[in-house]
């Protein structure tokens, strides 16, 4: 599955949180969020996001793959981000 | 006609109709501060009406399509309001930082102090009971240049008046409220919270939750380049202050502090 950035007014970042302005809502992103929108950049794959944020923040304890689809598709939700290749369950 | 200006903004306001006559003197009076001098570059010509007549009398020039008509001048005036605000922030979307704040400014220093809030926070009424000793630069919108002064709008006071269905435009000189200062510049950004706090208090805001709780308050953001920047800038290195308090005349203590703070 690759993950890419929506079309964004602007993002503000400052330290290790940022504000987020899509579509006509300002979002206040956290900690984790933020270094996922810093990763995922032009795009990428979301199991070399998982790898790159498991550096960043280590594993969870329900897996990092898991994790990490799990707080992409809430991003997704939210219109931050969206997925391509979606794969068949 | 009444020429208008706001927000950097030329507005031309037309009154006819029976009651016409009327209406531009009572408008002229309520906007005294936001008299400017004909401008080709009015951005709209508003046509308000008094007293539409059912048929114009033989010889009369026709009347234009008219924005407003009524026979009630106060609630034309209320009504008009609105639409020379909006008029402006049409014509400065993409140019100017637009808060939906009140605003107060030093006539010594120019420093100005931005109360912002959605309809019905307290703008008004601290504009009301503050603007006796500091500069009234607006009770509506604050328009912020890109050097971070203001674009003043002095507009009449909106006031809501007992049951009144409509507010009333009351002239700042009849209030005695301060002249607007020359080069006002925005000094600090303050996020009216009117709690029932016995003492007024302010707490510091970090910038990026600062910048999401302004966004909602403000015209057209979108339209500017990099818009939360632009917001994150307007607030300077002083940030965002969320201000609890219980009554306007609380305040002019604390705003006399955070106009001399360096």
């Amino acid at each position: 599955m690759r993950v890419s950035c929506t079309a964004w007014h602007d993002w503000f970042v400052e330290g290790a949180t940022s504000a987020l302005f899509v579509d006509d809502r300002v979002l206040v992103m956290s900690e984790l969020a933020t270094e996922m929108l810093r990763l995922v950049g032009d795009g990428c794959d979301v199991d070399d996001l998982a790898r790159r944020l498991g550096e960043v923040f280590g594993e969870p304890d329900n897996g990092l793959e898991e994790e990490t689809r799990t707080r992409v598709l809430e991003l997704v939700s939210t219109g931050v981000l969206q997925v391509e290749d979606v794969e068949a369950p | 006609m009444l020429h208008l200006r706001g927000l950097d903004t030329p507005v031309a306001v037309e009154f006819a109709g029976p009651g016409g006559p009327d209406l531009l003197t009572a408008a002229h009076d309520a906007w005294s501060r936001c008299l400017a001098d004909p401008s080709p570059d009015a951005v709209r010509r508003l046509v308000v009406v008094g007293d539409h007549p059912a048929a114009e009398p033989h010889g009369h020039p026709p009347i234009p399509t008219p924005d407003l008509t009524g026979a009630d001048p106060a609630a034309l005036l209320d009504r008009l309001s609105p639409l020379v605000t909006l008029a402006a922030i049409e014509a400065q979307a993409g140019v100017l930082l637009m808060l939906h704040a009140a605003a107060v400014a030093d006539p010594v220093t120019g420093r100005a102090l931005a109360l912002v809030g959605p309809s019905g926070a307290g703008k008004t009424t601290a504009t009301s009971v503050l603007a006796r000793r500091w500069g009234y630069v607006t009770d509506e919108t604050v328009g912020v240049r890109e050097d971070a002064t203001i674009a003043v709008y002095p507009k009449p006071l909106s006031v809501k008046v007992g049951d009144a269905p409509f507010k009333e435009q009351r002239s700042l000189d009849a209030l005695g409220l301060a002249a607007t200062p020359s080069g006002a510049h925005l000094h600090r950004v303050l996020l009216l919270d009117r709690d029932g706090s016995p003492e007024p208090w302010v707490e510091e805001v970090g910038t990026v939750e600062a910048v999401a709780l302004l966004a909602p308050e403000t015209s057209y953001l979108s339209r500017l380049e990099r818009p939360l920047h632009r917001l994150a800038r307007a607030l300077g290195p002083r940030g965002l202050l969320r201000l609890h308090y219980r009554e306007a005349e609380q305040l002019p203590d604390l705003v006399e502090r955070l106009l001399e703070e360096d």
